[in-house]
């Protein structure tokens, strides 16, 4: 399909993120109850913590040591890449 | 009243902030519209955590569990936050790299046609500004119940109050008094959270005494699927939605604006997890058969708290709605004076520059008052239906805009039209032709397959804008 490469981890995580979605979204789980909720509430608790939860420990275990600065502050008006 | 003082001293620091950020923002669109890009991580995730975490956040998010149940309630809110890991994968450093302030800035650069300048601005300026009615709306609201100040009073000086500080401070003036705002919020809920769960004795003891008295409340609503909308719609909107696009165009560099996405939600899940396992139960439990479920909040923190939190928590649920409403009041300014005014603006003085941006954003405040003070009765239908027509318009070409290769004029303008037009119309006539499926569950793929064709169909794009796109993944 000709995409630009995204890295390996986070496209596990887009991945795994949107099966979740789905998984989550099963009639199943809005019959079943832990503790008087249904566990489709519980998933969506897990997908609402854990999400960015995630996301947060990939970001924070990518090596600091590589610099992406993007465009300098100040030098953002108008100008292209 | 105390509470009165508490909300007005807020009110003045607000203004002050304002006062202070404009010597340094009103010279430079840079300053004004992002702040110069240097927010740092922490101060950034606060500000979008506080931006994303409206009056509905604290009040209705209660209200909702209330009387919709936990499950269903989850689900909206999950949808938002969702969308944020979304949005740091898909869009966040990209859209940083190019180091614009819009998403109409992503848009025309990516597909430069007329149409795409002229309709993402108008499809941003309806939405938020819809939106921005049903935020004033709450906390005029607000104020009238535990102030006593009449609506038409209550929103106006809110109004004024945050036209000012945002038009004179711009990005930076929203920036600092979020992190104010988004504090507040933060505390208050955990605090609230933390009080009621040790007098209880028992981290979900609340929960499941209510569930057992009001089985309903841990269970779907019967034959209902509308969190499946919500839950799209948000998912697919934070990754376009122009404030928080401009959040992240604010962040000192592209890990920086990843960081505090994902920060920011973070916080913004404690809070609400806090709010519908922990409060919302003792509200159940202690108020049952309200009529209006907004009140459970306010009711549980008058049962349990003294005075002053009480007037903390006023004070929060203004701020709630004005972190909110800066924001995109911001991004609408934003749609009118540089995205739509832009490029006749490009011609003129610095000078009339600054006082084309300080119109634009008195101007679409005045225009939101004005509504304010008549605001239609399905408010939250409406404004819903603004964010779901903003992800239907511009989540596919976005997203393929920065990822797929062979993405091209014809394709995104095609994903463009065809989402709104498609989302509009099952919107609106769709029950009629016997469409049950939710607007998003329609409109998003049509718009994707609208850019697959134009993509195959159409020809490439000048190996010029390609190469500009492949640097957008490039750290440099």
């Amino acid at each position: 399909m000709n995409f630009f490469p995204m890295p390996r981890a986070e496209r596990i995580a887009l991945f795994v993120l949107i099966a979740f979605s789905v998984v989550a979204f099963l009639p199943v789980f809005g019959e079943i109850t832990v503790l008087g909720v249904a566990v489709f509430g519980w998933l969506m608790a897990a997908l609402l913590l854990g999400s960015p939860a995630i996301l947060l420990l990939l970001l924070l275990a990518e090596r600091s040591s590589t610099p992406d600065r993007g465009t300098p502050p100040g030098n953002g008006d108008g100008q292209d890449p | 009243m105390i509470e009165r003082w508490l909300v007005l001293a807020y009110l003045l620091v607000c203004v002050v902030v304002g006062a202070l950020a404009t010597r340094r923002v009103l010279g430079s669109a840079d300053e004004y519209w992002v702040a110069g890009r240097r927010v740092g991580t922490g101060v950034n995730a606060l500000a979008i955590m506080a931006a994303l975490a409206s009056g509905g956040s604290l009040v209705g998010v209660l209200g909702l569990a209330y009387s919709g149940g936990i499950p269903a309630t989850l689900a909206l809110f999950a949808g938002a936050v969702v969308g944020f890991p979304l949005a740091t994968i898909l869009v966040a450093a990209p859209l940083r790299r190019l180091a614009k302030f819009t998403i109409t800035d992503f848009m025309v650069f990516r597909y430069p046609h007329g149409l795409v300048r002229t309709l993402v601005p108008l499809i941003i300026v309806v939405s938020l500004t819809v939106y921005m009615v049903a935020q004033m709306k709450a906390a005029g609201i607000t104020a009238e119940a535990l102030l006593g100040v009449d609506y038409g009073t209550a929103i106006t000086v809110a109004t004024v109050v945050f036209v000012l500080y945002v038009s004179f401070g711009g990005m930076v003036a929203v920036t600092v008094t979020d992190v104010m705002q988004g504090a507040l919020l933060f505390l208050l809920m955990g605090i609230t959270a933390v009080v009621l769960t040790v007098s209880s004795g028992s981290l979900f003891g609340p929960l499941q005494a209510a569930t057992a008295a009001s089985p309903a409340f841990g269970q779907l609503p019967a034959g209902g699927s509308g969190y499946l909308d919500y839950f799209v719609i948000w998912a697919s909107a934070i990754p376009v939605i122009p404030h928080i696009v401009m959040r992240v165009a604010t962040a000192k560099d592209p890990r920086s604006a990843r960081l505090s996405l994902n920060l920011a939600t973070v916080m913004y899940g404690v809070m609400i997890l806090s709010a519908i396992l922990l409060i919302a139960p003792v509200g159940v439990l202690e108020f049952p058969g309200l009529t209006d479920p907004d009140q459970v909040f306010l009711r549980v923190i008058g049962e349990h708290f003294p005075p002053l939190f009480r007037g903390l928590a006023v004070a929060a649920v203004l701020a709630a709605v004005m972190s909110t409403t800066d924001a995109f009041l911001l991004a609408v300014s934003s749609a009118v004076a540089h995205d739509l005014l832009g490029g006749f603006l490009a011609r003129k003085s610095k000078r009339t520059q600054a006082m084309a941006r300080l119109g634009a954003t008195w101007l679409v405040g005045a225009a939101a008052l004005y509504w304010a003070f008549s605001p239609p009765e399905l408010l939250t239908q409406f404004y819903t239906a603004g964010v779901g027509l903003l992800s239907a318009g511009l989540f596919v070409p976005v997203v393929f805009g920065i990822w797929w290769r062979r993405a091209n004029l014809l394709g995104g303008v095609a994903a463009l039209v065809s989402g709104v037009a498609v989302y509009s119309f099952v919107l609106l006539w769709g029950p009629r032709f016997g469409i049950g499926a939710g607007p998003i569950l329609v409109a998003l793929p049509v718009s994707l397959l609208a850019m697959l064709a134009g993509g195959f169909l159409g020809g490439s794009d000048p190996s010029e804008r390609a190469r500009a796109v492949a640097r957008l993944h490039q750290p440099d």
